[in-house]
């Protein structure tokens, strides 16, 4: 009895171990860029400014409230496992990321892997990223090289414990986090509706607000878009799908196209708090085409009570 | 039998006490419903008038008023004990409502005035007047949220 007691614990102690050496072995292997892709390639730059409004990218990288640069980082995000501050990702090659290589970038951005092959947690939103397209995450990149170099170190995380042990994030992702992969276009659907569910799904990240969230942080499965009573910055997030969409659901296409544009609902009542900075810096700057198929695609969802 | 009586007496103080507490708590979450439905509900009319607006003036003047009636009254719906923070209640009304209370008469008062202006720009007939005016009313809504009206909870 004792003794199998004993093997028991040995054994454990063994296993833990492991678990140990797995969780803390950097990430393996850089991003495979298919060839000829490169986000040196004319055009690159354009494309990447439309894409970063699109995916929001500004409103966290920004420490707009206490006067910061843009892009420069030093936001702070208050989470239920600590407080996040944003990293510079300004083109500055020391405390930016301007000696970063684009499958560095790739790698961050879609798989959560930082630099050195560390885990990054996810507060950056790659769960949603990692459905982008490589050329699309390149033109980001290609865009943000074109800012201005600004020097500012990263403020470290003040993260509770374990949360603060980034290895853990790999156990995490081994739960929540499926091998990155670019949406591809549903056949049969309109090219319109094809946009939007990307912009939707991979770009804007809409679901990392609008859906509710575990204790592990991670989105509750079979509750997508179906709204947050607790997101960020403690603001509740409507939902724009399932039971809960009820009064979303009498939207029409145009007010929700001319509500990304402008904040304004169909009661006379404004976007506020979060959504409002989604919409300043982000789908404000959408083509009306763009903006028209997020709703072509939100409108598909299913906003029938009880399904 | 004294000392039984005693005890019935004083459980059925507890109790209706205990419905009285429950009462005035339910007393002061139905006050916010109300003012919610309410603002839910002008909003819902001003955005009717501004759909008729391009094409009956008359009727889109009809859900101004419905819409004027209500905005009014919106002092009258913020109650003591009816704001955020206080016991019982889930509201996003600042307590600011109640310690400016010029300020909050004013936010409202503004309101007031942009709808007054809206209906008269429809009477005259001034279709790009009542646009614009239109803008001014919902500008009037969001100051007064800006300041006065805490996070969506
Ligand atoms: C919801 C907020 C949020 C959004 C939106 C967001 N990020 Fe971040 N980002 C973060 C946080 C927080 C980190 C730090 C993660 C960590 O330390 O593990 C981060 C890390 C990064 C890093 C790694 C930097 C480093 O020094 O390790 C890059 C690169 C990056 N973000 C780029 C982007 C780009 C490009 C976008 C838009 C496409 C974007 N982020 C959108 C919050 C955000
Ligand atoms: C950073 C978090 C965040 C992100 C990302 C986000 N939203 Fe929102 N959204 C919110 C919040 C908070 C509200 C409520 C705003 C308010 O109360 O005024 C909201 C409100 C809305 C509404 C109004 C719904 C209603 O019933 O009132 C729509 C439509 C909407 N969002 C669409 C989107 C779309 C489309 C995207 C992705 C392109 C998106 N949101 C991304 C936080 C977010
Ligand atoms: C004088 C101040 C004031 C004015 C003017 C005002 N509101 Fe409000 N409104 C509030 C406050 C305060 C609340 C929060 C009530 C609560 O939660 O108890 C609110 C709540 C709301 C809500 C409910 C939001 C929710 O969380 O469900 C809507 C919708 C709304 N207002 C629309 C409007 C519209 C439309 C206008 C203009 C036509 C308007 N309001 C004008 C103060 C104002």
């Amino acid at each position: 009895m004792i003794a199998a007691l004993r093997w028991f614990l040995i054994a454990g102690v063994v296993f833990a171990g492991g678990v140990l050496v797995w969780l803390a072995w950097p990430a393996t292997g850089n991003v495979d860029l298919p060839a000829g892709l490169s986000s040196a390639n004319p055009g690159m730059a354009d494309r990447g400014a439309y894409l970063v409004r699109a995916a929001a990218c500004l409103p966290c990288h920004w420490d707009k409230k206490n006067g910061g640069e843009r892009f420069a980082g030093g936001r702070e995000l208050k989470t239920p496992f600590g407080t996040f501050y944003t990293p510079n990702i300004t083109p500055d090659g020391e405390t930016g990321i301007g000696k970063w290589s684009d499958a560095e970038f790739v790698g961050a951005l879609t798989h959560g892997v930082g630099r050195s092959g560390e885990q990054l947690y996810p507060t950056l939103p790659y769960t949603s990223y990692t459905h982008m397209r490589i050329e699309d995450a390149l033109a980001i990149k290609a865009y943000l090289s074109t800012q201005n170099a600004v020097h500012h170190p990263n403020k470290p995380h003040a993260l509770s414990f374990p949360y603060s042990w980034r290895a853990l994030v790999k156990g995490w992702k081994l739960l929540y986090f499926d091998t990155p992969q670019p949406l591809t276009d549903v056949p049969g659907r309109s090219a319109s509706w094809n946009r939007g569910r990307y912009l939707v799904t991979a770009v804007g990240h809409c679901a990392e607000c609008h859906s509710p969230r575990d204790l592990q942080g991670a989105l509750v499965p079979g509750a997508w878009l179906h709204g947050n009573p607790k997101g960020p910055d403690g603001w509740k997030v409507p939902a724009l799908a399932g039971p809960g969409a009820k009064e979303f659901a009498g939207w029409t296409n145009a007010q929700i196209a001319n509500y990304l544009k402008s904040g304004e609902e169909p009661n006379f009542d404004s976007a506020e708090g979060p959504m409002a900075e989604v919409i300043a810096e982000g789908m404000k700057y959408l083509t009306d085409e763009d903006r028209l198929a997020i709703a072509d695609y939100l409108k598909s969802l299913s906003t029938t009570p009880g399904s | 039998m004294k000392r039984a009586l005693g005890l019935a007496i004083l459980g059925a103080a507890l109790i209706t006490a205990g419905v009285a507490i429950g009462d005035t708590v339910s007393d002061a979450q139905k006050s916010v419903d109300q003012r919610v439905a309410a603002m839910k509900e002008m909003g819902g009319k001003v955005n009717e008038a501004f759909q008729l607006s391009a094409t009956n003036a008359a009727d889109a003047r009809t859900k101004l008023a419905a819409a004027f009636a209500i905005a009014q009254s919106i002092p009258s719906r913020f109650p003591a004990g009816t704001a955020d923070g206080d016991p019982g209640v889930t509201t996003r009304a600042l307590p600011k409502i109640w310690s400016d209370q010029g300020g909050f008469q004013k936010a409202a008062d503004g309101l007031v005035a942009a709808l007054k202006t809206t209906d008269a720009k429809l009477a005259a007939n001034d279709g790009a007047g009542a646009d614009a005016a239109f803008g001014d009313v919902r500008k009037a809504c969001g100051t007064c949220h800006e300041t006065y009206r805490g996070k969506a909870k």
